[in-house]
């Protein structure tokens, strides 16, 4: 017994102080890079997520819901923001004419090839980044 | 009067080393107030980064994909090149070594020209082989590891030579052991120099989903947000872990090869 005690060599101080400075490095880096893998995967779904959903259409007849302000419609945007393309809404004002049982037609602020918001699931306002639902 | 003249020099060499405490300190505050600047900016601004600017992803993982590939298989190479010119025996063995100390001493702008010429033709530009394959070959690590390889003890060499014919084993088991600490240095320096590198990504590669992150750094004002900042923080962590991990074998084993 006392042999294997003699034979015994207990680790130094520095080589406890290595031990756990390669334990705390380890742990680090395996939240670091854990971190960065699980965001990698997840930051586009949690960015979409906090962003305003909204449904369009081409329409000739403008859904009442669809005009804020009295006046104010929304059309979907195009644009580059941080190296790529992400959808934007643009305020448009419009002069309304007459008034049919699905909606307004518009006279006037409108192209026809502009994609009106019907609907979204937050208030929007202009220049505001969109996801657009199918 | 002896103990006098003791008690002075005593006290003359502690102030000495005071000051020398004192110096060392001022420089090191130097050197770390840009790096604590730069932690202390990018607070607020990390969300701006990780989600809304997409394109740091690819460009992180790139960094760190060719870092990792251009270090292990630079390793695989320098290895036993150095190992042969160390201790082969044959004409022109000198030059060559100077070639490469020539080679080591170039700066990156006299060999960018003919670099870039010789991807085109390899039809490899705006690839991620255009920016592997020419690091790999890098002069700096060979050097160092054949400085190193030079004091191996030529004595356990002969004794394998005695057991074995396979060059690889004795390599292997003879050499690479006595090595270790040159290897180990010299992988966390080509790891440092190939994670920064900033100009290679820059001329050889179009597309931005294979640049790197220093190449994202460098042009951080076109993206919208203080990106900057939070950017340069997630940079510096890995090659700092990896300092943490391998950093005594950097002192010893660049301490101990003759440069």
């Amino acid at each position: 017994m006392r042999q294997i005690y003699n034979n015994y060599n207990a680790p130094d101080k520095e080589e406890k102080r290595l031990n756990w400075q390669t334990a705390f490095t380890s742990f680090i880096s395996i939240v670091f890079f854990g971190t960065m893998v699980f965001i990698t995967f997840k930051a586009r779904t949690i960015h979409e997520n906090s962003l305003p959903h909204v449904k369009y259409q081409k329409l000739e007849v403008i859904p009442e819901n669809a005009i804020h302000n009295g006046n104010q419609v929304f059309i979907i945007k195009t644009g580059i923001k941080n190296g790529e393309e992400r959808t934007f809404a643009e305020s448009r004002v419009v002069v309304k004419g007459k008034k049919t049982n699905d909606g307004y037609k518009i006279d006037s602020g409108l192209d026809m090839w502009d994609n009106v918001i019907i609907w979204s699931d937050r208030e929007i306002s202009n220049g505001m980044e969109i996801v657009v639902e199918k | 009067m002896a103990d006098k003249n003791e008690k002075i020099y005593y006290n003359n060499k502690k102030s000495c080393q005071m000051l020398v405490v004192a110096v060392v300190i001022i420089f090191a505050v130097i050197f770390i107030i840009p790096v604590v600047m730069t932690v202390v900016k990018s607070a607020g601004h990390y969300k701006g980064l990780l989600f809304d600017c997409f394109i740091f992803y690819p460009m992180f993982w790139n960094s760190l994909f060719y870092a990792a590939v251009i270090t292990l298989i630079h390793m695989a190479v320098i290895i036993p090149c150095a190992f042969g010119l160390c201790n082969g025996r044959f004409k022109g063995r000198k030059f060559i070594f100077f070639i490469y100390i020539v080679l080591m001493m170039m700066p990156f702008q006299v060999t960018m020209l003919p670099n870039y010429i010789g991807l085109r033709e390899l039809g490899i530009l705006n690839t991620r082989a255009g920016i592997i394959l020419p690091m790999v070959f890098s002069p700096f690590g060979f050097v160092v590891m054949h400085q190193y390889m030079k004091k191996t003890d030529i004595s356990i060499i002969e004794a394998m030579r005695l057991e074995t014919n396979s060059v690889i084993i004795v390599l292997l088991k003879g050499v690479i052991p006595q090595v270790k600490t040159c290897i180990m240095a010299v992988f966390l320096f080509t790891f440092a120099e190939c994670y920064n590198m900033l100009e290679q990504p820059m001329l050889f590669l179009k597309e931005d989903k294979l640049k790197t992150l220093s190449v994202f750094i460098s042009q951080a004002d076109k993206y919208e947000g203080n990106v900057l900042f939070p950017a340069a923080v997630i940079y510096m962590v890995p090659v700092f872990l990896l300092y943490l991990f391998l950093g005594k074998n950097l002192e010893e084993g660049l301490g101990e090869a003759d440069l």
